[in-house]
């Protein structure tokens, strides 16, 4: 693990900031604009995806992504974080997607679980399990819980969760790109917290039980 | 807890504080037990997020990605003529085009072809004189050859010559006969044909004349193997020796030689050295004799060159050496294609020029329109005297030739024997030019064949009675004459009763002139309303105008008149009797076509097809539309022709489409 995050920085030393590469394509490099796509491809892609929940429409707005980035390049300034811009236009093509599909953001809690053979809800799906231990078929089940259950944080707290957990932006950075203040988004980032650990709840032995959930959209 | 620790508590769980900072929270966080709890669960969460899937995005997209951005920095490439040309040549409509101008350009050749005999005609008249316009009493061959424009001596003649191998001396003998290199056979054409007069034409003595005598052109080149057969190649005499002492030399030279004489030829009985030169000729005893042995390996020649591409042997004019095979039916074959490939150049070269039709030929001394229209009729070949031969060749040729053709099936060919090989090949072109080579015209018994399927057409007897002979040229005027309430018309006299219990024709009125119609003409009763009796109605068949002028054999006539009406089965049966009573006639490939067409009316389409494929190639458009139409009634499994003809097999046929509704006003030329 550190020695990936030392060969990554290395790397990057070597070839350049992402600012830097993106100075040599505004002034015609080609080749620094293949850099910046194989750094944060793979980044922004699960942003997105983890964003709208829908792969192929992650696929859309990947590309939709980049190609305003191109489209956009002579707009860069140095000043600014690529990262911060970047984001910022994959959360702009998010939140477009999600208001077209709306209906999709908040999916009931009585509709048959997606991908259930057995045509359960999510309701029913989520007590009646025990804690003797994570086989590979509970491992899977335990997987689509917690996407659920990211499907269940607001678009506020999930965009700050995702981005500061899988994207490993700074609260500084995700602040810019959201365009709140730093404490806005570590709030939100600590509501999305307690609600996760309150729809993980059956699955940890040593939770707490009795815990009052934080109600999320009220305090959200 | 309050908001500040919460948020340092934060930063802390993700490692955004300095190190100071830290540990004063730190510090203060083991003092506070919900903290701990609090951060618990969050390192709970943070584990239980990390296994989730990490998802990779579409490689297309990469590509797309990074495609867009090498077009957006690099500059626009200009269009150039190329980039023009890729855009013309990859659209759909310039392949449409391309491939009309194809099949367009492939008519016209194949038309053209069709007029390769004339072509071929006029290009010979118009050539310069050849070896049996120059006189050739004149010297030998060899003094002839040293006045002839050079040629290509060293190539090699195609000529092989089986050789007894112990008769090698007499093999020798043959070849150097076969040669031709001495002086009294420079024979040409003229000499051939005066030998044929003297009552000494049979073939064999006319090869033996042709073959005869040894000269010094002998050229040879041959390797002798270990015993069998050989084969000689006759090639240009300097070169022989030489050739010979360097496959003695070098085996593998002869060693493909010797195995294929091998394996083909009959073995014969081992001579003496018979390359030598000094070496006594003899004939061996158990092999054939020089008079068996020399038709058989000509014989052989002839279907080794039959088989093989026989090299170019343009530069073989006037006084080279002779070839030594020269049967006539090889002789026939190169000719052949020699007529063929001069008639080609011809229309290349005078393609331009074409002589209108009223223009005078030049250099004809024979009456071509004649000869021209006796080849294109197969009914009657024309006869030998009548080929056409322009200047060449004397009266007294003419009279060799017809004797020639006389006396068997090699005709004139027979005297080309051994003949020079450029007054040979000219006779042969002529023999090709008055051959046509187009595809001949149906003869009447394979149309009459194609149409014996036919009931309509076996009930000839029934169709001659109605026809109506009339002159073309009165105008077609029909009166309807009370016969039930049919229509028919005839001349006058009781009408027979048709198959379909129709009638066969009621009378026309005296006043109405008899016009070439159809007589079975049927009206089915529920149709009949349209006409009364006494109504005139126009009868005229669709006639192209240059025809309109000529005469029209009646039997022709009635048949358009009958598929004018729509009675395609009467248009049938006066079709077979116009086949069987003028198979000469000018407008037979037109009758044949319509026939057919009378046929795809009728819904048979195996007896259309079978008529269509009887339309000669000379007949143009014509035959082009022919093919088309056997092309389409292949195709179609089952037409909305056939379909009427299943439904109602009596009921006329007039919504079928006819193919031919209006022929064409220029009659191909023949």
């Amino acid at each position: 693990m550190l020695w990936s995050l030392l060969a990554t920085l290395v790397k990057k030393t070597a070839q350049g900031s992402d600012e830097e590469l993106m100075t040599r394509y505004k002034e015609g490099d080609a080749r620094a604009f293949e850099l910046l796509l194989q750094r944060h491809e793979g980044p922004v892609f699960r942003f997105i995806f983890r964003m709208v929940k829908h792969r192929e429409l992650a696929n859309d707005l990947l590309q939709e992504t980049f190609l305003r980035v191109v489209k956009n390049a002579n707009r860069y300034s140095h000043k600014a974080k690529f990262t911060t811009w970047l984001y910022t236009i994959a959360r702009n093509q998010c939140i477009d997607a999600l208001r077209k599909a709306s209906h999709r953001r908040h999916p009931s809690l009585d509709q048959p679980y997606r991908g259930d053979p057995e045509g359960r809800t999510l309701m029913e799906k989520l007590p009646g399990r025990g804690g003797d231990g994570f086989d590979q078929t509970d491992a899977q089940e335990v997987r689509g819980r917690i996407e659920d259950a990211l499907a269940q944080l607001s678009e506020e707290q999930r965009e700050v969760f995702v981005m500061r957990e899988f994207q490993r932006l700074k609260f500084k950075d995700i602040a810019v790109v959201v365009g709140v203040s730093e404490n806005t988004i570590k709030s939100r980032m600590r509501y999305a917290l307690e609600n996760l650990r309150l729809a993980l709840a059956d699955y940890a032995a040593d939770m707490p039980s009795g815990a009052d959930p934080v109600p999320v959209r009220s305090r959200a | 807890m309050s908001t500040d620790f919460d948020t340092r508590l934060l930063d802390l769980f993700y490692g955004e504080l300095t190190p100071e900072e830290a540990a004063a929270v730190e510090a203060e966080l083991s003092q506070d037990a919900a903290a701990q709890q609090t951060v618990a669960d969050w390192h709970r969460v943070r584990e239980a997020v990390k296994d989730l899937p990490v998802p990779e995005p579409d490689p297309q997209v990469h590509y797309t990605i990074l495609r867009a951005a090498r077009e957006a920095v690099e500059p626009a490439k200009p269009k150039g003529l190329w980039a023009w040309l890729s855009g013309v040549a990859f659209n759909p409509a310039f392949a449409g085009v391309a491939v009309m101008a194809l099949a367009v350009g492939s008519v016209v050749f194949f038309q053209l072809n069709d007029n390769a005999p004339e072509s071929a005609l006029d290009k010979f008249a118009d050539a310069p004189t050849g070896a049996s316009n120059a006189p050739v009493a004149a010297g030998t061959k060899r003094e002839q050859a040293a006045k002839a424009p050079a040629v290509n001596q060293d190539q090699p003649r195609n000529s092989s010559i089986i050789v007894p191998a112990d008769g090698p001396a007499e093999a020798m003998d043959t070849a150097n006969r076969a040669v031709a290199g001495d002086g009294d056979e420079a024979r040409t054409v003229d000499d051939y044909r005066r030998l044929g007069e003297d009552g000494k034409g049979g073939k064999k003595d006319l090869a033996q004349r042709a073959f005869g005598g040894r000269g010094e052109g002998l050229d040879q080149a041959a390797a002798k193997t270990k015993g069998e057969i050989v084969s000689l190649q006759v090639t240009d005499k300097s070169k022989t020796a030489s050739r010979v002492e360097e496959a003695d030399k070098r085996p593998e030279m002869k060693a493909p030689v010797a195995k294929r004489s091998k394996s083909k030829r009959p073995e014969f009985k081992k001579g003496g050295d018979w390359r030598s030169k000094d070496a006594p000729l003899s004939v061996a005893k158990t092999g054939p004799s020089r008079e068996k042995a020399l038709p058989a390996a000509v014989k052989r020649d002839d279907q080794k060159s039959a088989r093989e591409p026989t090299p170019r042997r343009d530069a073989n004019v006037n006084g080279a050496p002779g070839r030594a095979s020269g049967s006539t039916d090889a002789l026939a074959n190169r000719g052949a294609k020699k007529a063929k490939l001069k008639a080609r150049r011809s229309r290349a070269s005078a393609k331009p020029a074409r002589r209108p039709a009223s223009a005078p030929a030049k250099k004809t001394a024979t009456p071509r329109p004649e000869t021209a229209k006796a080849q294109t009729s197969q009914f009657a070949p024309p006869p030998p005297s009548d080929l056409g031969r322009g200047d060449i060749g004397s009266p007294d040729d003419a009279k060799v030739e017809r004797e020639a053709a006389a006396a068997g099936k090699d005709g004139a060919k027979r005297v080309l024997d051994g003949v020079p090989v450029a007054a040979a090949d000219m006779e042969e072109d002529l023999a090709n030019v008055v051959t046509p080579t187009a595809p001949p015209a149906p003869a009447a018994g394979d149309l009459l064949d194609a149409m014996a399927d036919d009931d309509s057409v076996q009930d000839r007897a029934a169709v001659a009675e109605t026809r109506i002979v009339a002159k073309a040229t009165v105008a077609p005027k029909i009166v309807v004459a009370p016969a039930r309430t049919t229509m028919a018309f005839d001349s006058g006299g009781a009408p027979p009763p048709s198959r379909d219990g129709f009638s066969m024709g009621g009378g026309v009125a005296p006043e109405a002139a008899p016009a070439p119609m159809a007589a079975n003409a049927r009206q089915p009763e529920g149709r009949s309303e349209s006409l009364k009796v006494g109504d005139v109605v126009s009868a005229a068949p669709a006639q192209p105008a240059s025809e309109r002028g000529a005469s029209i054999p009646p039997l022709l006539s009635e048949a358009r008149a009958a598929r004018a009406r729509g009675d395609h089965r009467a248009a049938v049966g006066a079709y077979a009797q116009y086949f069987q009573r003028h198979p000469r006639d000018g407008q037979f490939s037109r009758g044949v076509f319509e026939a057919a067409a009378s046929y795809e009316a009728l819904g048979q389409m195996e007896q259309a097809i079978r008529m269509y494929g009887l339309v000669p190639s000379t007949a143009g458009a014509l035959y082009v539309r022919a093919r088309a139409r056997i092309g389409a009634l292949r195709t179609l499994r089952r037409s909305p022709v056939e379909d009427a003809a299943t439904d109602a097999d009596d009921e006329p046929r007039r919504d079928v489409v006819d193919p031919m509704p209006e022929p064409p006003n220029v009659e191909p030329p023949r």
